[in-house]
């Protein structure tokens, strides 16, 4: 059974971009709604198309209200760009559920959560009674069908490592080897293991496990110093795969040297985000 | 033919991406020569191919008759409507990868519908497949490597699309097949079964390869306002309806395409259109247009 998670699609943050737009929005680098808030409560279905999708707002009263009116409603696009796919949905209500076919993805979907106006409205703003920064105190605005109130960072699934890496069984192998190769469409890095090895990944914990991932995340890293290591500017190369920008994003992030760098060492960025285990001192 | 969408067969992905890895590692190399050699004979080009596991169990369809090369480089009209009736079954999951249209090209280069020379060929009236490769196996020039790698590169992208250097773009450009496909199916969802529609939008979808391509990059390389599906057919309905009326609108130029689909995302950045009816986009999309056209003098 899934488990539902929550991420922040808008969170306070500085920034100087409060007039972008023509009205108060809630969105990353617009303090609009200096207290703003932006949630989802996720939860996959188990059918592995469609998800449940709770929407959460904080600090913008001018948005729940209009929410609460009909005004306003919550909204999810789910997009493939690989194979040309854009669907908007339209919730009822805070809560709904988000389906897709899996024959229109070429890859894991895209989220992108919005609210949406769907009615004309012209307002007055008051920064305490609607929670706007004070720029837009006693501003006029005219809210039209379309016109975004809040607008949240593309959730992007399957973008860390683990997410790129699938476990296959080979009877070819014998026991306790493994090999990676690469599979581009979409990008992964696909894990042939024996079966005792796959048993043991599959179904056990604890150390042996853990230490076994993390050398096959060496390999992968491997792979993809010797595979993709032209850094070309645009959408070639391993920036036309999303999940591999996700994942350069992630070691960024994490202080990581990029694979492409001159100092990578794969065995040295694997051991630091997935650092061996080590047996207890009483053990030995 | 219903088959269901994940059992269309295919080249297997990670043997087919260690294939192209490994023609492209060194430019000029002995193993680029000898593929070369290889795409100079059919035969040989699909025995090149014959260790390369396969997956899945139903062959796509072939094409209904043999084509000329340069009926395979750029069909006419007609033929990517024969061709695109053919795989009708086909879904988009499957239509954008690179191992399917590969599996499909092989297949049709081993039932002599084309000839594997056919994918090295230079585009419009320059040298064809087989001269093209004659000549640069037979440069001894410092420029040998280059050109080598060249017509390698065109070979596979001709095959399925190359995306690791052409990007997702590759397989709806690049690909003679995989565009036919791709073009019918955005010209078929545009016009929704009006004939007429489906003429003024595929001449337009078939102007030029540079206007193909950059339609293609504003759906498949963002997450775009073009991957809409209902935004994407107000504007190409619209623009079909405009050019069919207006011919010699300076809107045929791609660049002044690449205007018109800024103006449409500087739209989409104030408001979501897909929210929109399909009137509304229709009404929005004729201003867009118009002001387009304008602004071209």
């Amino acid at each position: 059974m899934n488990q539902p998670y929550t991420v922040e699609v808008v969170a306070p943050a500085p920034s100087n971009a409060v007039r972008a737009h023509e009205h108060p929005m809630l969105e990353s680098g617009n303090p609009s709604f200096p207290r703003g808030r932006y949630r989802l409560r996720l939860l996959p279905g188990d059918d592995r198309c469609s998800f449940r999708v709770a929407h959460e707002v904080e600090g913008a009263s001018l948005v729940a209200r209009l929410l609460e009116s009909g005004d306003a409603r919550c909204a999810c696009v789910v997009s493939s760009p690989r194979s040309g796919y854009r669907q908007l949905h339209m919730a009822e209500s805070l809560e709904h559920e988000v389906r897709w076919d899996v024959a229109d993805l070429g890859e894991a979907p895209l989220f992108t959560p919005a609210i949406l106006c769907v009615t004309r409205r012209d307002m007055k703003l008051r920064s305490v009674r609607d929670d706007v920064h004070r720029i837009w105190d006693k501003q006029s605005i005219t809210l039209r069908k379309g016109f975004r109130l809040a607008l949240g960072n593309v959730i992007q699934l399957q973008s860390s490592i683990l997410h790129l890496l699938s476990l296959h069984l080979d009877d070819g192998l014998e026991d306790g080897r493994f090999h990676v190769e690469i599979e581009s469409e979409p990008f992964r890095f696909k894990t042939h293991v024996g079966a005792a090895l796959y048993r043991c990944l599959r179904c056990s914990g604890g150390v042996p496990r853990h230490n076994i991932m993390t050398h096959i995340v060496t390999a992968c890293l491997a792979r993809l110093q010797r595979d993709y290591r032209d850094d070309d500017d645009g959408d070639t190369g391993w920036h036309s795969h999303r999940n591999l920008r996700a994942f350069a994003d992630y070691l960024a992030a994490n202080g990581q040297p990029h694979w492409t760098d001159d100092g990578f060492r794969p065995e040295q960025v694997a051991t630091e985000i997935y650092p061996l285990a080590l047996p207890d001192d009483s053990e030995s | 033919m219903n088959a269901s969408p994940a059992t269309f067969l295919e080249l297997d992905d990670s043997a087919y991406t260690r294939r192209r890895l490994d023609l492209l590692r060194t430019r000029g190399s002995d193993r680029q020569r000898e593929f070369l050699s290889q795409v100079r004979d059919s035969a040989d080009f699909v025995e090149a191919f014959a260790d390369v596991r396969r997956r899945g169990s139903t062959s796509a369809a072939l094409a209904p008759y043999p084509m000329t090369e340069s009926e395979y480089k750029d069909p006419p009209g007609d033929t990517e409507q024969d061709l695109h009736a053919s795989w009708s079954a086909l879904t988009p999951a499957v239509a954008c990868r690179s191992a399917f249209w590969a599996m499909v090209t092989l297949d049709h280069i081993r039932k002599g519908r084309i000839q594997s020379v056919y994918l090295a060929a230079n585009g419009g009236s320059l040298p064809g497949g087989a001269e093209r490769i004659d000549a640069v196996l037979q440069d001894k020039t410092l420029e040998a490597p280059r050109r080598i790698d060249s017509c390698v590169r065109t070979v596979l992208r001709r095959l399925g699309g190359l995306p690791e250097v052409r990007g997702n773009r590759s397989v709806y450009v690049d690909c003679p097949f995989a565009r036919a496909w791709w073009r019918e199916r955005i010209v078929a969802q545009a016009a929704g079964g009006d004939d007429r529609s489906a003429r003024q939008v595929r001449r337009v979808v078939r102007i030029h390869q540079t206007y193909w391509e950059k339609l293609v990059d504003r759906i498949v390389f963002r997450n775009s306002t073009f991957g809409s599906t209902n935004i994407r057919n107000a504007l190409l309905r619209t623009l079909a309806q405009f050019l069919s009326a207006n011919p010699d609108s300076d809107l045929s130029t791609y660049q002044s395409f690449q205007r018109l689909c800024r103006r449409t995302t500087a739209y989409q950045g104030r408001l979501e259109m897909s929210i929109l009816s399909d009137s509304e986009l229709d009404e929005l999309m004729v201003a867009v247009v118009k002001n387009a056209a304008d602004s071209t003098g």
